[in-house]
């Protein structure tokens, strides 16, 4: 038996948008673990260790959603919540 | 319940696995294997500095800092910083360095009798360990940054790999041999599945190791000012800012006081190296490392623990920073470094750096093995897939060898003779690449599995020809790392001769 496989968009525009968006959500991720109550340098190191692992997550998540539309839509809290921090970070 | 994943999941991550996996594949594979190689970077720099005699017994610490410190005053007392390795477990003898407005130096002395060893002028294994993080002949940055890419590529390749799989675990313990693609499948899942926590902590701590220059937002929004960046570069990767001389000559505290003082301080532990910046200056500070295979006293730690004196007064000025963060970073870099590692473990790591070039090269073959069986499939990007599989995988292994060789056979007097190494290295490899493109593809393989089978079991008869270190003698003097540095080639010469007849066969 074969599986019905689902349209997905052409892999290279999934492509560009997994490196964009995992590069905006990695780089909020590292400002916005520098509004967390400890020291900056404390803060500083903990973002870059986070940083790789938001960035792998958020390609995985972009290639394991249904649709690019899904992929964006989980993306946009996460991303809204990172740059709210970030910005919170960055005072 | 959890659903199980659907046919399109599935289908996307293979996707991402084979094009991540392939896209740089080639860099990784070398990444990799200089890596591994880069676990014995001592034992390959000790095996291409033959004039270093083999010493067996160990001299106290302070008896070989008094000879270096002494040394150095004598030929060395207007640098501006000094370097001394102390002997340890993996090479016995003392290693200065200097260096200072009239340049630098370096020399090796015997710590049995202060006397200085003049060895062949080589990076040994420190080339292997640069080529892994920095590459060759590239600016450094942007060297750093493709090699971030190729690692970031790697961990999609590999998370990606474990989603895509159905029976990961079953299909650890299936290998079906002759047949094609299925085999090459086996191969690669063996590989994978055998050293996959392994793969992601190396590929992940291998990220880390670079993290200020990939990750660089937090830094830059905290720490505005460069000095305040400094302070915390220097706290975080142990590098100990120097102060400008004053220009006024104060007597220096004898070192070994200094590195007695130290090793109280760690309870026992040994300090492995010794740094003085503006020596016999007033603002002269000395740094006493300890050494990073002691992980029962000091734990994991990709950078050992420092105290800085001052040199003039003794007195302890500031030791390395301990905080969680900053520990976690030590952790995960000590991990990728496996420095902490005793003879087993350094073995282990090498093995499963083995097994990750094994899926690495599975990888990339197994990529032009299915395309080749799906019609319509591009002619030109199989053709290019198939001659740099062949110009990497068994190419650069047969570079590396010549680099070897060359380290026997250039002139000790030979202008720049480090360097026409790592030249010769390119140029072995530049023309591997060059045979991959002329040569049919089967006879190609053929031929470049049996020349580094042959070089590599040639090695130990040039080494025993052009040195006094040929196996029997090393074997009768108790010599265990030329004598095993020989065997590993004959294996490693025994395995290339194998897959070279597999290739014939097939």
């Amino acid at each position: 038996m074969t599986a019905k496989v689902r349209f997905y968009p052409a892999p290279l525009l999934r492509t560009l948008v997994a490196i964009v968006c995992a590069f905006l959500l990695t780089r909020w991720s590292s400002l916005a673990v520098l509004a967390l109550p400890w020291q900056p340098e404390q803060s500083v190191v903990a973002g870059m260790l986070l940083g790789f692992s938001i960035f792998a997550a958020t390609v995985i998540w972009v290639f394991v959603a249904g649709s690019l539309r899904s992929a964006c839509l989980g993306i946009l809290p996460a991303g809204a919540f990172l740059m709210y921090f970030s910005q919170q970070g960055g005072l | 319940m959890i659903a199980p994943l659907g046919a399109g999941v599935r289908q996307r991550m293979a996707q991402l696995h084979r094009w991540a996996g392939l896209l740089l594949g080639w860099l990784l594979f070398v990444i990799f294997l200089t890596g591994t190689l880069s676990f014995f970077r001592q034992e390959i720099t000790l095996w291409m500095q033959p004039e270093r005699p083999l010493v067996s017994e160990t001299v106290p610490s302070a008896l070989a800092l008094e000879q270096a410190s002494g040394y150095l005053q004598r030929h060395a007392s207007e640098a501006s910083h000094w370097t001394v390795t102390l002997p340890g477990t993996r090479d016995r003898l003392v290693h200065l360095n200097w260096r200072g407005a009239n340049g630098q130096g370096q020399v090796y002395l015997n710590p049995m009798g202060g006397e200085v060893i003049p060895v062949r002028d080589t990076r040994g294994g420190d080339f292997f360990y640069r080529f892994h993080f920095q590459l060759h002949y590239l600016p450094v940055l942007f060297a750093r940054y493709l090699v971030g890419i190729a690692a970031m590529l790697m961990l999609l390749a590999l998370i990606s790999g474990v989603i895509t799989h159905k029976k990961i675990f079953k299909d650890f313990f299936t290998f079906r041999s002759g047949k094609g693609q299925r085999s090459w499948l086996d191969a690669h899942n063996g590989f994978s599945v055998l050293a996959l926590p392994f793969h992601l902590m190396i590929t992940y701590t291998g990220l880390v190791t670079l993290m200020m220059l990939y990750i660089p937002w937090g830094l830059n929004q905290a720490f505005p000012e460069p000095e305040q960046r400094q302070r915390l570069i220097s706290d975080v990767f142990a590098v100990i800012p120097t102060e400008p001389p004053s220009g006024e000559r104060t007597p220096m505290v004898a070192l070994p006081a200094l590195l007695a003082q130290a090793e109280a301080h760690w309870e026992g532990a040994k300090v492995g190296r010794v740094q003085v910046s503006n020596p016999g200056d007033r603002h002269a500070r000395v740094v006493m490392e300890a050494r990073s295979d002691q992980p029962d006293l000091l734990g994991i730690r990709g950078h050992p623990p420092f105290l800085v004196f001052d040199a003039g007064s003794g007195e302890p000025l500031r030791e390395k920073v301990s905080a969680p963060a900053y520990d976690t970073y030590g952790l995960l870099l000590g991990l990728h470094l496996g420095r902490f590692a005793d003879w087993p473990t350094r073995w282990l790591y090498a093995l499963l750096g083995v097994a990750g070039c094994g899926m690495l090269a599975s990888g990339l073959i197994l990529w032009s093995v299915k395309r080749r069986q799906k019609p319509g499939h591009s002619a030109v990007g199989l053709w290019l897939v198939d001659r740099l599989n062949l110009a990497t995988l068994a190419g650069f292994p047969v570079a590396v060898v010549a680099f070897f060789w060359l380290n026997r056979l250039l002139p000790a007097a030979w202008p720049e003779r480090s360097q026409w190494e790592i030249h010769g290295l390119f140029l072995a490899w530049l023309a591997m690449l060059i045979h991959a493109l002329i040569r049919p593809l089967h006879a190609g393989w053929r031929e470049q599995l049996g020349l580094a089978g042959a070089l590599l079991l040639g090695l130990p008869v040039l080494n025993m020809v052009t040195t006094e270190r040929g196996f029997a003698t090393s074997l009768v003097a108790g010599d265990w790392l030329f004598v095993g540095f020989d065997l590993a080639l004959i294996i490693l010469a025994a395995l290339m001769f194998r897959f070279a007849r597999q290739k014939r066969a097939s």
